[in-house]
Parts: C-alpha cells; sequence; structure tokens
C-alpha cells in the first residue's frame, strides 16, 4: 500500500475525506450550485474588515439546526469512516471467529489506533449488549470548563463521533448494531453497544 | 452437451447479498480447439449461473475447519472449469472461475494455485483502495473505468497464461 495508508495520519486522511464528502452535499442544496467568487472589492473590503467570529451556539440559533441533526450528521461521519478504517486495518488479519473476538478487537487494536490506549473495560451480558468503559477517554481530557453542568453538554458532541466509529467498524463485519455513549465521570465515558439479533 | 475448452477466465466480485458488484471476462484468442462457438451473452450467463452455485461451497468453507484463511483454491467445479475464491474480512467475495488441466501434476497444481493468490492478493490492493474512497457506497456495484483498467491490467500480468 503507499505510504499515505499507513501510519495515524490516515486517520486523519478519512477524516478529511468525510467532511469533503459533507461539504459537497452541502454545495449540492445551494440553488445555483456553487457559490460565486468574489470580486476583487469583496476581497479587499473583508480583508480591511475582518468579519467577528461567531460562537458555534449562536451559529447554529442562527441557521435554525438543532443539536440533534449536527449530532447525527457527526455520527454518520463516524460511521462513514470506521467502515473504512476497519477495512484497513484488517488487511493482513484473519477472519474472526465470533462475535466476541470482533468486540475485543475493537476494544484493543482500533482503540490503540486512534487513541494510543485500549478501552479500560469490556462488559457483556452475552446476549448481544456490550459496554464498553474508557476512564480517561482522550477528548473529553482535554476539557477547560466552569462547571460539571457545562462539561455534560458540551462532553456530547466529542464521544458521537466515536459511536460511530464502533458503528461502522461492526457494520463492516457484518454485525448490525446500535451505539450510544454516555459520559458518566469527568473524562471517563461508556460506551453501549447493542447488536441486533436476527 | 459438452462444452468446448476455451481456455477463459471469469471473475466476478460478489457483494454481501449475493449480488454481483464487478464482472470481467478474458478471453484467450485461440479458439482453435472449439467446433461450437459459445454466444457470448450464453457465456456469459453460465458463468454466472456456475459462480452462484458455487457461493453454497464458498460459504461452507467458511465455517470449515480452515476457515479463517482468506483463499480458497477449487472450491467447486463444473465440467472443465473450477471456482477460486477470496474472501475478505468484511466479507466481500472475489470469485475466479478458471480452467482445469485434468493431466497437470501437483508441482504444476501448485504454482498455479500461487500465481491465483498473487493475482487475488493484487486485487485485494486495489479493491481495497477503491473502498477508501468516501464516494464509493461500499457493496454497491463498481463502475469506475479506472478499477476496470487496473483489474486489466492485473489479468494481463498475472493470469496471462492460465
Amino acid at each position: 500500500m503507499a505510504d499515505t495508508f499507513s501510519g495515524p495520519s490516515f486517520l486523519y486522511h478519512l477524516l478529511a475525506n468525510e467532511l469533503s464528502v459533507v461539504l459537497f452535499n452541502e454545495l449540492d442544496k445551494t440553488s445555483d450550485g456553487y457559490a460565486p467568487l468574489p470580486s476583487l472589492k469583496a476581497r479587499k473590503h473583508a480583508r480591511n474588515n475582518p468579519p467577528e467570529v461567531e460562537k458555534l451556539d449562536e451559529s447554529m440559533k442562527r441557521l435554525n439546526v438543532t443539536p440533534d441533526v449536527v449530532l447525527s450528521k457527526l455520527e454518520g461521519m463516524g460511521y462513514q469512516v470506521g467502515l473504512r478504517l476497519i477495512e484497513r486495518l484488517l488487511k493482513d488479519h484473519q477472519r474472526f471467529k465470533d462475535e466476541l473476538e470482533i468486540m475485543k478487537y475493537i476494544c484493543t487494536d482500533l482503540w490503540k489506533y486512534i487513541y494510543d490506549k485500549q478501552i479500560d473495560t469490556l462488559r457483556t451480558n452475552n446476549h448481544g449488549t456490550y459496554v464498553f468503559t474508557d476512564n480517561t477517554f482522550k477528548p473529553l481530557t482535554f476539557f477547560s470548563v466552569e462547571g460539571v453542568d457545562q462539561y455534560y453538554a458540551a462532553a456530547a458532541r466529542f464521544i458521537t463521533f466515536p459511536c460511530g466509529i464502533i458503528r461502522g467498524a461492526l457494520s463492516a463485519l457484518g454485525i448490525r448494531s446500535a451505539v450510544s455513549a454516555k459520559a458518566t465521570t469527568v473524562t471517563a465515558c461508556v460506551f453501549e453497544v447493542i447488536v441486533e439479533r436476527s | 452437451m459438452t462444452f468446448p475448452q476455451f481456455g477463459r477466465l471469469y471473475f466476478v466480485i460478489v457483494g454481501h447479498r449475493d449480488q454481483p458488484l464487478f464482472e470481467f471476462e478474458a478471453l484467450k484468442h485461440d479458439d482453435s480447439t472449439s467446433s461450437i462457438p459459445l454466444q457470448r451473452e450464453d457465456y456469459r450467463h453460465l458463468c454466472q449461473f456456475v459462480v452462484h452455485a458455487a457461493l453454497d461451497a464458498v460459504e461452507a468453507s467458511l465455517v470449515g475447519p480452515q476457515g479463517s484463511q482468506m483463499f480458497f483454491k477449487n472450491v467447486d467445479r463444473f465440467n472443465e472449469w473450477s471456482v477460486s475464491a477470496f474472501v475478505t474480512s468484511s466479507l466481500i467475495k472475489f470469485v475466479l472461475l478458471h480452467p482445469v488441466r485434468d493431466d497437470s501434476q501437483s508441482a504444476m497444481r501448485k504454482e498455479e494455485s500461487d500465481i491465483i493468490r498473487n493475482f487475488f492478493y493484487a486485487v485485494y490492493e486495489i479493491y481495497m483502495k477503491l473502498a477508501l474512497n468516501p464516494f464509493y457506497e461500499l457493496d454497491s456495484e463498481i463502475s469506475s473505468r479506472g478499477f476496470r483498467e487496473k483489474l486489466h491490467q492485473l489479468v494481463k500480468k498475472h493470469l496471462l497464461n492460465l
């Protein structure tokens, strides 16, 4: 495989591709297809009067986008990334014998590839429900918030993407599932995977 | 009804619902041994039929004792064709229909199996590059011209003498 597809930068590669797909779909929705290039006058004006940066909550209110839409889009992107990531990672790997081995692979090798650490605890009820517990989930360790409530509200955005990755990885191996996540205490995160039984 | 020896190859990529994602035929030009030329459409239908019937045998080998390997040689046989398969981790199957030489000795058979295995691994590489494209929906029909050309080159490189 070409060197572009090895190493941790591969993940960013996949993510950039996903963002480009989202952008592509968004551009399709505008009436004339593509935004016109700004004129020289407009560009000069913009350079001299830089626009104020809008806060995320305010832009969401302005565009009338509910948090659910954003989260489901994030999860969708995670799904596509998970599909392709697992295809790449399992290139020289043997096929898995059962579901539990797949879950173990996700907890160890996949998590290690993305976050440099393994998932701390894997529990199952042997009837299709698996619970992954990560005590120091990487994205949640970089927060600086004023209060715990603010933390939980903001954490939701960061844990839907890995939900999508897990769901995509399982889907690529032929397992349909629903993955949800909850931030329990500060920096800890619990993912619940419910496998669809036929 | 006997089919004349054609020395043709048929390659197909099968998705999760047993649907063909990609088909490729390789024709050999000297058909001097054939007396009844088979029409191209009939040939294609027959190949699809044989591969579809062989999918059962492929899945049986998946749950068999050597189920965790990727390459399965001679998983099924029909008249003078033999079916070899390669199954990826995401259960996409590459199936190759190739003629069987009855008089081949074991050494030549091993060489043949190496050639086919190398071909399958090369196809796996280009399939994976295609799968990583975010605009390609997995398990859908492969209509990329670049993919077809690359596969054509691989067939010429690996399977020319088969």
